[in-house]
């Protein structure tokens, strides 16, 4: 089979072959063009419009022609005959009968769901040899310029999320040694992402470390004075002395119960508090409809509806599930416990938000969150103040 | 003893106790022996380089006490755009930076929003129409900002995800950086410049320094809004160069420092930001920002903290400290570290120390800090209608108060902040002894040991350096003048006629 790359240098080989490389940058253009617009017809004019813009419209067509015949040349027919491409007069298209592999369509066509796997995501990260169409400019090509910047910055962040869905699986797996390599190498993208940081603790933490995440909590520290000549956040400097203390307290506690309260080195060595990381994972994958208000969060409640049973449901006030059910009809099973009174009272926007805040927060009294928002770009405007809010005051609920 | 050089007929100024001699001889790379009269014959033999002072000064080799030297070398190869005044001019500016180049990347720097009539920076589609074929790579005034043209954001790798990336209403960058993403940026793209280009642009601007008499230079160099790797490369390389290097690497990673081998730390470590950008931390409002007060780049805790581990592990510390509100936090966390471990004598430093009140200097005094300051700044910014006075109003006359700091017993050590200013040290004495506030000023000889014997103390080489004396290395200048006979407000046009830097002959003033 045919595999194309577009990341790093681009290059095309067909299975256990060696590289056919005999086409040249614009030539690669053109395929990442039509692979990236997969299903479609290009008009012939567009493609020109987009790589040879300040040809006349002889050479500019001849480029064009050219072009397709080296990658004809270069790309066989299939088995069956097929061609790779679908030429006629005015369009150009990949032929969605041929059969071949490409790293950006593999990227692209992921989408974070509960079926994913670390073998699969750890091969899409190694698609990721360098920047799409890298050493690729193309003088006087504006538009084809700024695809390109375009797609960098849909493939950063799809790089970004694919590494936080294999942080969570590795976290939920037990891998933590891995689940901290992968928070490096998304640190290497974003090296000033707190959020990654707290994590990282917060991974020490539940292996017992915590002296490694104090001296990575120091090191984070001056890299942020060092390059950014800022100290670390609020919320990251609690977690650092939350940290601290329960070195402190557990050092305290172990002297006292098993020292007689006499310096001890091995105290270190000793757990004598519960830890909110002993707590259960409840891992809940969610998704993203940005024109239907509330959808996030009725897709957080039937997440929960799955994967919890009842009793934490049963926690909330009656009129709160009453405001809960009405984004997310799922709920309304609990009905069978109410009386008519609360079945009767007409639900505002208000009630709702109160009462999934409040659910959160009894959640994380009991579990913590794994959360994955597949889309999370597409949040819908309620759903994103609640997430913003819930982030800050239930911070400590999720993972 | 014969020997290697004599100098005669010169007013040889030893910067130990204003004694003064009329000939000096060099044995190698230390001197030999001082004297007056006619005692000099007898370290004459026939290869004695015998040079005739003709009644000019004599003196010490400058130390510089201030100096991002990879920044200044590589800025020496760039494009300073700080004069131009429209988006157009600076168009045409890289168009012909770019014809002459041949083929290289253009990097601009000292660009600032408010130069421009426009009232922005310039975007990189605006870039593209005057260089599209190459990257062009713009730095503001203080490196907070960068952009780039297309060609730019495709060469280099791009923090597209990071916080402060401008986007335009379509959401595509406009290729001007801010915070986080002009941090990793700046990082991506001066990781990527070779220890080759390094070397060559720092070799290329030692003429310059040696001209201007300069025999060592303290190197500011790694960290924020510059790179580790400067500091690695200044830290291996940096006895190829024929000055002295003495590198302060910019870093808290005081596992790193000690592994490296090296007991000092510091330079450019912020405690707070600079005037210009009303980041200085002030006690008071900015005169032209009501309500803006600057603001500490750590809480005290951590300062505290920080320093308390360099005094642990002995390490000399150079504090960033400009508004009296960041010098108040630094001398809090020494007089902490003081109290808490007792160890003296580390010759911690605040470097720049542009506004601290009279109090704080004898805070100063008692804890034994040194101030490592910039004169020039005043010839720069300070006296009415200056940036000083646009900042502090009419506390502007509180900027740098040399007299009171030495009145107090307070070490200053000089230097220039290259390339904030000039790498000129007479630039500095001048604006030492020129002070705009009359009440400021110090003499020419404690404005001359600013910049030698001070500055050996703050990188506790006095024993080596700073001072004319037989057995101490041989860095020597000899002056166009007397420069006691120089009138005050002339000594910056002073001139080295030879530069000596461990016994060679570096630098010789065609006449």
């Amino acid at each position: 089979m045919l595999n194309i790359h577009f990341f790093g240098k681009s290059r095309m080989y067909y299975s256990d072959e060696a590289a056919c490389d005999q086409l040249g940058t614009k030539a690669y253009a053109l395929i990442a063009l039509l692979v990236l617009n997969e299903h479609r017809h290009l008009s012939r004019e567009k493609i020109i419009g987009y790589l040879w813009p300040d040809s006349n419209e002889d050479a500019a067509r001849y480029n064009l022609r050219y072009n397709l015949w080296l990658i004809k040349k270069n790309i066989k027919v299939d088995g069956q005959g097929n061609p790779f491409l679908l030429v006629d007069k005015e369009t150009c298209a990949i032929n969605p009968a041929y059969p071949f592999r490409s790293d950006i369509l593999e990227i692209i066509n992921f989408s974070p769901s509960d079926e994913d796997d670390i073998d699969q995501l750890l091969l899409l990260k190694s698609l990721f040899q360098g920047e799409f169409l890298e050493g690729c400019y193309f003088n006087k090509c504006d538009s084809f310029n700024e695809w390109i910047i375009f797609e960098r910055i849909n493939f950063e962040k799809r790089k970004v999320k694919i590494l936080k869905r294999l942080v969570a699986l590795y976290e939920a797996s037990g891998d933590l040694d891995a689940c901290l390599d992968t928070i490096q190498d998304i640190m290497e993208i974003e090296p000033y992402d707190e959020a990654m940081v707290e994590k990282t603790l917060d991974i020490y933490a539940m292996c017992g470390n915590r002296t490694a995440a104090i001296t990575y909590y120091n090191w984070f520290s001056n890299q942020l004075a060092g390059s950014l000549g800022v100290g670390p956040s609020e919320s990251l400097k609690a977690k650092y002395n939350e940290l601290r203390t329960q070195v402190a307290q557990r050092q305290d506690s172990a002297c006292a119960t098993t020292c007689n309260g006499e310096h001890c080195l091995k105290c270190s060595e000793h757990d004598g508090i519960v830890r909110k990381q002993d707590k259960p994972i409840v891992m809940l994958m969610t998704y993203c409809l940005e024109t239907i208000p509330f959808y996030w969060m009725a897709s957080f409640l039937e997440s929960v509806t799955q994967q919890l049973d009842r009793e934490i449901l049963q926690l909330l006030e009656p009129l709160e599930i009453v405001a809960l059910s009405s984004i997310q009809p799922q709920l309304a099973y609990l009905y069978e416990s109410m009386d008519e009174r609360s079945l009767s009272v007409s639900v505002r926007e208000a009630g709702v938000v109160s009462a999934f805040i409040r659910l959160v927060g009894q959640m994380g009294l009991k579990y913590r969150i794994q959360l994955t928002i597949a889309d999370e770009d597409a949040m819908d405007l309620h759903s994103a103040d609640i997430y913003k809010y819930i982030m800050t005051v239930h911070a400590d609920c999720f993972i | 003893m014969i020997a290697d050089i004599v100098i005669k007929n010169g007013k040889c100024m030893t910067m130990v106790d204003k004694t003064i001699h009329t000939w000096l001889a060099v044995k190698g790379d230390r001197i030999l022996a001082l004297g007056d009269g006619q005692g000099y014959e007898t370290y004459l033999g026939d290869k004695t380089i015998c040079l005739d002072a003709e009644g000019h000064t004599v003196m010490p080799g400058f130390i510089d006490s201030h100096f991002h030297v990879v920044q200044t070398a590589l800025n020496a190869i760039s494009l300073d755009l700080s004069a131009v005044k429209s988006h157009e001019e600076l168009g045409e500016r890289i168009r012909k930076a770019h014809a002459e180049s041949n083929g290289a990347f253009v990097r601009g720097i000292g660009v600032s929003a408010e130069q421009f009539e426009e009232g922005c920076f310039p975007t990189r589609t605006l870039l593209d129409k005057y260089c599209d074929n190459v990257p062009v790579w713009l730095n503001s005034l203080e490196y907070q900002v960068s952009v780039l043209n297309t060609y730019a954001m495709l060469y280099f790798k791009i923090p597209f995800t990071a916080d402060g990336v401008e986007v335009d209403e379509k959401q595509m960058p406009t290729g001007v950086f801010y915070r986080n993403a002009n941090a990793i940026l700046r990082a991506n793209i001066l990781k990527n410049i070779s220890n080759q280009d390094r070397r060559e642009a720092i070799s290329n601007i030692m003429e310059r320094l040696l001209s201007n008499g300069i025999t060592t230079v303290n190197a500011m160099e790694g960290g924020y809004m510059y790179s580790d790797k400067d500091a690695d490369f200044i830290y291996e390389n940096k006895s190829v160069f024929p000055i002295d290097i003495e590198l302060f690497y910019q870093s808290m990673d005081i596992k790193m420092i000690q592994e490296m081998g090296l007991t000092r730390l510091g330079g450019s470590l912020y405690i707070d930001g600079t005037m210009g950008s009303r980041t200085a931390a002030l006690s008071f409002e900015y005169a032209d920002a009501p309500g803006k007060m600057g603001r500490l780049f750590l809480s005290q805790q951590e300062i505290n903290e920080f320093v308390l581990a360099c005094y642990q592990n002995n390490l000399q510390l150079a504090l960033y400290t400009i508004g009296d509100r960041a010098i108040q936090s630094a001398l809090e966390a020494h007089e902490n570290a003081l109290y808490q471990t007792g160890i003296k004598g580390l010759r911690h430093r605040l470097e720049h120390v542009e506004l601290p009140t009279e109090a704080q200097i004898e805070k100063a005094k008692e804890l034994n800090i040194i101030f490592s300051m910039q004169p020039t700044y005043e010839l720069y910014w300070g006296g009415p209608g200056k940036m000083y006075e646009s900042r502090l109003g009419d506390y502007y006359v509180n900027t740098n108060p040399f007299r009171a700091i030495l009145d107090h017993g307070v070490l200053i050590c000089g230097g220039s902040d290259c390339d904030i200013t000039e790498p000129r040290p007479f630039l500095g004495i001048h604006g030492a002894v020129n002070h705009p506030v009359e009440k400021h000023r110090v003499s020419l000889y404690e404005a001359l040991k600013m910049f030698t014997y001070n500055g050996a103390y703050a990188i506790f080489k006095e024993d080596e350096k700073g001072s004319l004396v037989a057995g101490k290395l041989a860095d020597i200048l000899i002056l166009d003048c007397d420069i006691h006979a120089v009138p005050k407000n002339e000594i910056e046009q002073v001139k080295i006629m030879t530069t000596i830097k461990s016994g060679e002959v570096l630098f010789n003033r065609q006449v």
